[in-house]
């Protein structure tokens, strides 16, 4: 009853939706999908599939990748109420990365602001482990300038300034800056949840 | 933008929220009377309460109200051949409904109970 090229264009179409939804699930996906074809077969009705019918079906349906961003932003925003645990969100973000700029973003700065929080607390449990090795150092350059480096080193050079204070320092501090990452992306999370909220416009 | 543009797109704003706000429920409203596919869902808005809904963003918002509890699905087999998803209310799906309901009554009645004055005096 349909025509093979409506049925070619409709599958066509899924296809690119189906490319965007590469970080659902696989059987998500596929749900998606099989709504969707669904949903064409019965706006063309009786009829069957023809040229203009699924035209008129993928007009009102949008751009592919739009709508496969609904489909990421309604899933980013029920992970962002119910898996809050770091390394969740950070799994969530980094599958929506590829798909938005904001996700993408959110990533790098959690990825930096993790490794920074994990550095400091490292440095704080290995003092005691490596007490030459660890710590922050004034170098003073060749211009005159102040440079420090600060975590472990075989070889330091200048007065070495924190002492045991690196202790408490790195692991306030470090835990700190590990909080802090995991709001931000927490709340990055729920920025891209909100998004598919104005959708609905 | 004239200034007029700017009541215009601010007016446009306030619309959109309220239909964000009340959309949840007409859709569980709409499955009250028994189980809908998608397409029946956004004729019923359309029809019953001059609700256009874009057509990609159904599926979403019943994914998320089947995930809140509130609807069930099922594939069906239909006429013509083609499988169909079919929503139903669940148990706690019309519990909210009716819950939202009595909400959005006694709301409409004290914003419409505000509004009189206003309304009288623009039939003078």
């Amino acid at each position: 009853m349909s025509d093979p090229q409506a049925e070619k264009q409709l599958e066509a179409y899924l296809a690119q939706v189906r490319r965007h939804l590469l970080p659902l699930p696989a059987e998500e996906a596929r749900e998606a999908i099989d709504e969707l074809r669904s949903h064409v077969r019965d706006r063309a009705g009786g009829a069957g599939l023809t040229p203009e019918t699924v035209a008129a079906a993928l007009t009102a349906l949008g751009d592919p990748r739009s709508l496969a961003g609904l489909h990421l932003a309604e899933r980013a925003a029920v992970r962002a109420e119910t898996h809050r645990q770091p390394w969740r969100v950070l799994a969530a973000t980094w599958r929506l990365a590829g798909f938005s700029l904001g996700a993408a973003w959110t990533l790098l700065v959690s990825a930096l602001g993790y490794v920074t929080g994990l550095s400091l607390m490292a440095a704080a449990l290995l003092k005691p482990i490596l007490p030459n090795n660890i710590g922050l150092w004034v170098q003073p350059s060749a211009d005159d300038d102040i440079s420090f480096s600060i975590g472990r080193s075989n070889a330091p050079i200048g007065p070495e300034v924190l002492g045991w204070w690196i202790i408490p320092i790195g692991l306030v501090l470090g835990g700190l800056i590990l909080f802090l990452t995991w709001r931000f992306s927490l709340a990055g999370l729920r920025r891209l949840g909100r998004g598919w909220a104005k959708i609905l416009s | 933008m004239s200034e007029a543009d700017d009541d215009l797109v601010s007016l446009d704003r306030w619309t959109v929220q309220l239909r964000k706000g009340t959309l949840g429920l007409a859709v569980l409203a709409s499955l009250w009377g028994g189980r809908l596919y998608g397409l029946e869902i956004l004729r019923r808005l359309e029809a019953d309460a001059d609700l256009t809904v874009p057509e990609g963003t159904i599926y979403p918002l019943l994914n998320r109200l089947k995930r809140d509890g509130l609807i069930s699905s099922e594939w069906v087999e239909a006429e013509g051949g083609h499988p169909r998803k079919y929503f139903t209310l669940t148990e706690a799906g019309r519990r909210r409904a009716a819950e939202m309901a009595q909400a959005w009554g006694r709301f409409a009645a004290g914003l419409d109970a505000m509004l009189t004055p206003m309304r009288q005096e623009q039939n003078r």
